[in-house]
């Protein structure tokens, strides 16, 4: 399978050419080094990352409040003037530091993993270094054969790509 | 030279530091009734410098507040620093820092009693953990984009391989920023709580004492709109610097100067209230020893109490007029003035609420030695260092976010 990374001057010629790639059945993804405006890329589609954070909050506060009452209840309660073992109101301040913590732990992890694990070949990551310094407009076209390689080529010249490479997968 | 002067202050700190933990704490101005003294004012010092990064970069996120890209990277950072700092002092503090993990860390001491959960010592540790923690993804989450950019740019392979490791093979592509944004946004969404949660759990360990003077519900406010207050002079101080420095005139403009100036107003605005309610609290319902106590800080300590007034409410008052707002010597000198007013206020909270106590016979006087004084200075050099080391690794100006706003 090949790969081509193309690039373009501005953002109305990429996007014919993405819309005229995916249309003949072409996979390609939009390179943005320098982000893109907010209208392009808006929030939208699962927000798994959401979820993440909910399940991170939940599982903080349970662990917090299984530690604070096992410590303070079970294994070693302290009479302190009668005051009770385990008190909600005198914990709320660790339960709601440690929940928030849980919460951003599994955002950071899961981005990081999200980002990490999605492997480009280090000729691909070089060439798109390399792209990006000519122009921020770059199109990454994947799981290409011989002659899905011609027909995204003849797309690209038509909608005025500046330069393009082919990479072997 | 200012790299060079911040190395030694640091290294003069930690001197000090290892001196006194190898002594011990008697060679602190502490005694039997000032027992907090000048490393917890430090701490609180720190800590509420530490929390305008989180409000310039995330509160202003989600206010969809554009010119914050000026600030918000180096705020971030010097919240991380500033975090770094204060964390210091509450372990030296302890005089024996290595039971410190006995202490705080959930885990059991060798006569298997646990941490009191129940102690605002203990929330305070817990709040700072994760503030601290939460601060560094924040940052470093804001910082990937531009970390890619400058892989693709920087010559040198210690630098490249620096950069193409930090920016974790961050490519721009569609879905990655999908990922990203929703990250971020999470993010600043948590750490927002936190602004206000942080310095509200560090003044419960006042406010939850009997000691007269701490014993108010005022304080978490109080503390919080402090913390604000010089956080945010302290980023015009370090953005100041770092605009003439690396020659930004044109990305840290005069505007975005201006429209911190307005938050330190309104933060000065906030610390007067705060000073009113103080003594209405104490003269009209508190009474007794808590007028007693603010009486003293008045008069016994008038010299600092009027910088203080000075430094936080007179000076911040000049910003009410538009040329002083874009003026950058005025900003510069306004800001300095707050951060003395903001650490002499949290000097005469902690230090006068002690030295005068319930009992007239604990009455008793305090002076900071020199090696308290050089651990001060020492704290400035480790910030004033780690600031200067990411000047020269890191853009201060979100690169990505400065293309795409326009």
């Amino acid at each position: 399978m090949k790969q081509i990374i193309t690039y373009f001057d501005d953002e109305e010629n990429r996007r014919d050419a993405l819309t005229e790639l995916f249309s003949s059945g072409i996979v390609a993804e939009e390179i943005c080094p320098f982000g893109s405006t907010r209208s392009s890329i808006k929030i939208e589609g699962k927000r798994t990352v959401s979820y993440i954070a909910l399940v991170g909050a939940i599982l903080g506060l349970f662990l917090a409040t299984l530690l604070i009452w096992w410590t303070s209840s079970v294994d070693y309660p302290v009479d302190a003037g009668g005051k009770p073992d385990f008190s909600i109101a005198a914990s709320l301040p660790v339960l709601f530091e440690i929940s928030v913590l849980f919460a951003a732990l599994g955002i950071f992890t899961y981005f990081i993993i999200k980002i990490i694990t999605k492997k480009r070949g280090r000729n691909i990551i070089k060439g798109l270094n390399e792209m990006m310094l000519i122009s921020p407009y770059l199109l990454h076209i994947t799981r290409l054969d011989d002659e899905k390689v011609e027909k995204a080529a003849e797309i690209l010249e038509k909608t005025k790509a500046c330069g393009y490479e082919v990479y072997v997968e | 030279m200012i790299f060079i002067t911040a190395l030694l202050a640091a290294f003069t700190g930690v001197l000090m530091i290892i001196l006194t933990i190898d002594t011990g704490l008697g060679l602190w101005g502490l005694n039997s009734s000032v027992s907090w003294g000048f490393a917890i004012t430090n701490f609180v010092y720190w800590i509420g410098i530490g929390h305008a990064g989180t409000l310039i970069s995330a509160i202003l996120f989600l206010m969809r507040q554009d010119w914050r890209s000026a600030f918000h990277r180096s705020a971030e950072a010097m919240t991380v620093f500033a975090i770094i700092c204060a964390a210091v002092y509450p372990v030296i503090h302890t005089g024996r820092p290595w039971f410190a993990i006995y202490w705080m860390f959930p885990f059991p001491t060798r006569n298997a009693v646990w941490p009191n959960f129940s102690s605002p010592l203990m929330w305070d540790f817990f709040a700072i953990i994760t503030y601290l923690l939460v601060s560094i993804m924040f940052w470093y989450l804001g910082m990937i984009p531009d970390l890619a950019i400058l892989r693709g740019r920087i010559f040198g392979r210690v630098k490249k391989k620096f950069y193409r490791i930090l920016s974790l093979g961050w490519l721009g592509t569609k879905g990655q920023w999908k990922i990203y944004r929703h990250s971020y946004l999470l993010l600043a969404g948590l750490a927002t709580p936190l602004v206000v949660s942080v310095h509200s759990i560090v003044s419960f360990d006042f406010a939850v004492s009997v000691v007269p003077g701490w014993h108010s519900t005022l304080f978490p406010p109080y503390f919080v709109a402090g913390a604000i207050f010089s956080g945010c002079a302290m980023v015009v101080i370090l953005a100041i610097v770092s605009r003439n420095y690396l020659g930004l005139e044109e990305l840290i403009t005069t505007d975005h100067f201006e429209k911190l100036n307005k938050i330190i107003l309104a933060g000065s605005l906030m610390i007067a209230y705060s000073y009113v309610i103080e003594l209405f609290d104490a003269f009209v319902y508190a009474g007794g020893e808590t007028k007693l106590q603010l009486m003293d800080r008045m008069t016994t300590a008038w010299p600092l109490f009027t910088l203080m007034l000075v430094g936080n409410i007179l000076l911040p008052q000049l910003f009410w007029s538009g040329k002083m707002r874009r003026s950058i010597p005025a900003m510069l000198f306004i800001s300095i003035g707050v951060n003395i007013g903001m650490w002499l206020e949290r000097y005469l909270i902690v230090i006068s609420s002690q030295n005068r106590a319930f009992m007239a016979a604990s009455w008793n006087s305090y002076m900071p030695t020199l090696v308290e004084w050089l651990i001060l200075i020492g704290s400035f050099g480790i910030f004033l260092s780690l600031y200067i080391i990411f000047l020269k690794w890191i853009p201060i100006v979100s690169v990505y976010e400065g293309l795409m706003n326009k």
